[in-house]
């Protein structure tokens, strides 16, 4: 095969792989032309987890019973596939069941997503997609009640729970399995349903995916990374080329070799849960796999991005829900087999 | 190689609904080749849509929005710091990211990743003329250079991929 007809195969491969990714929804878009701070919006809303509640109370209440289904794997503090074994980013893998009824998303007619039988839904990849409210409870051990006491600060899922040495080779690879993780102690108040080892009044402390870690690194290891002369945080401004192409590019930064470069990873811990927090916690017994060892360790973690729930003046919230609808906790922690 | 002189580009619909929908898996795939990672891909790809919903106004009175979204998220794509914040979000948000070139014939992840190693413009050029199908005439649109230098950075960015995958046996 000659360069030319391999270059346009491969170019074709691409294009078929492309054809996989759905839109996102309007909501994205609605949710981040409010107040424009930079890419910190776009990437918070495009890849924040969002619990959307369409049908409310009564869409829920009314589905079907708990199904032996299980959250595929669910990340704390990412997001789980909703489809057991299913790949996870994949937009036609059944995820989206335009049969299943229920509310449709009306602000995006012509893009609405498939309905979602508990009137749940959760963002992916700035894709709704819809869930099944017994998901949830299928996935959990216990549903509890806490309150925040204390939430430690994020660490890098290593051995040590320090940032990985840099791959001084150029390769990139190393930061792909590296998650902040955040503990946060909390008090239980209630057992709304399942069972816990812990009882009320104990003291707990749950891992949560997602933080925010930083780190210092050497303008060599920068460099590496390709990020020389720029300090990595979700409320840098974009550069002014990319704004706005007309703009002439922005010249390469100089380097000082004593410098140092501020890399930083995550949106901090209080977006979730700050102490103070009365929250119910769907939570599961997990072993975690630690980045770069064969090792695990037991955790206590939310089930899933959906498994943080807020009470406020209408009922239980979801963590992301916003004021997109409200669903009672206490019903689904019934759902909890003991 | 005869450059296709098909004119994608023109003037589109004027509503973004319809642009954003009929452009969307274009810019995409433009991302996939040139970011590799699946989600920092939709990231940047969504990302360059937003902009260009903000500046609707201007953006869509403009020729070619096409080629303005496009040239925002080929630029996006090769910002090598943008790319790995977008894969930072990624990895707090989705708890793995799949490389969208995984779902690849090997051989043409193999291509896609020697793209990526070749110096930013080269690869924008070779993305936009082998994923977006583009002329050299649009491809120059895209990048507002002049045609001559578009056909230059195609024959370095050619040149030197070839050599990389003729030692790798994959192409003659």
């Amino acid at each position: 095969m000659d360069f030319e007809q391999k270059a346009e195969r491969a170019g074709a491969s691409v294009r078929t792989v492309a054809q996989r990714s759905r839109p996102p929804t309007f909501e994205s878009f609605q949710q981040i032309k409010k107040p424009w701070r930079g890419g910190a919006t776009l990437g918070l809303a495009a890849f924040m987890v969002t619990l959307i509640i369409l049908g409310g109370v009564a869409a829920w209440r009314s589905a079907v019973p708990p199904q032996e289904q299980v959250l595929a794997d669910p990340v704390p503090g990412g997001l789980a596939d909703p489809v057991p074994g299913g790949p996870v980013d994949s937009a036609s893998d059944g995820l989206a069941d335009p049969e299943l009824g229920g509310p449709v998303d009306s602000m995006w007619d012509g893009l609405a997503d498939p309905p979602s039988p508990g009137g749940l839904y959760i963002f992916y990849a700035g894709s709704l997609m819809p869930m099944d409210s017994t998901e949830l409870p299928a996935a959990s051990v216990a549903a509890i009640e806490v309150i925040v006491v204390d939430v430690h600060p994020s660490i890098p899922n290593t051995v040590d729970g320090e940032f990985p040495p840099i791959d001084m080779s150029g390769s990139f690879d190393q930061l792909r399995g590296l998650h902040p993780l955040t503990q946060v102690e909390v008090q239980i108040v209630d057992v709304l349903g399942g069972r816990l080892d812990s009882s009320v009044g104990d003291r707990v402390v749950i891992t949560i995916g997602g933080g925010l870690i930083t780190t210092t690194l050497t303008p060599q290891e920068a460099k590496v990374l390709g990020i020389e002369g720029a300090q990595i945080n979700d409320d840098a401004p974009p550069p002014p080329h990319d704004h706005d192409p007309d703009a002439e590019p922005t010249p390469e930064p100089e380097i000082d070799p004593n410098a140092s470069v501020l890399l930083s990873i995550g949106l901090p811990p209080s977006v979730r849960l700050t102490e103070g927090d009365t929250v119910v916690l769907f939570v599961v017994q997990r072993e975690r796999q630690i980045y770069n060892s064969t090792e695990a360790r037991s955790v206590l973690e939310i089930t899933h991005p959906v498994g943080v729930f807020r009470e406020d003046a209408q009922g239980w919230a979801s963590d992301f829900g916003e004021s997109n609808g409200y669903v009672d906790v206490r019903a689904l922690a019934a759902l909890i087999k003991p | 190689m005869e450059e296709a002189d098909h004119t994608p580009l023109v003037r589109g619909p004027t509503q973004f609904d319809e642009f954003y929908l009929a452009e969307y898996q274009a810019v995409v795939a433009l991302t996939v080749g040139l970011a590799g990672n699946r989600c920092a891909a939709e990231d940047i790809a969504q990302e360059a849509f937003l902009r260009a919903y903000r500046d609707w106004q201007k953006v869509g009175d403009l020729d070619s929005p096409q080629a303005w979204v496009r040239r925002v998220a080929i630029n996006l794509a090769t910002s090598r710091w943008r790319r790995l914040r977008a894969e930072a979000t990624a990895l707090l948000h989705v708890g793995r990211t799949p490389n969208a070139r995984e779902h690849l014939p090997p051989e043409d992840k193999i291509f896609w990743d020697e793209v990526e190693k070749l110096p930013k413009r080269q690869a924008q050029a070779l993305a936009l003329r082998y994923i977006g199908d583009l002329s050299v005439r649009e491809i120059a649109r895209v990048m507002e250079i002049a045609e001559g230098t578009v056909r230059a950075l195609l024959h370095q960015g050619r040149t030197r991929l070839k050599r990389q995958l003729v030692m790798k046996g994959l192409v003659d």
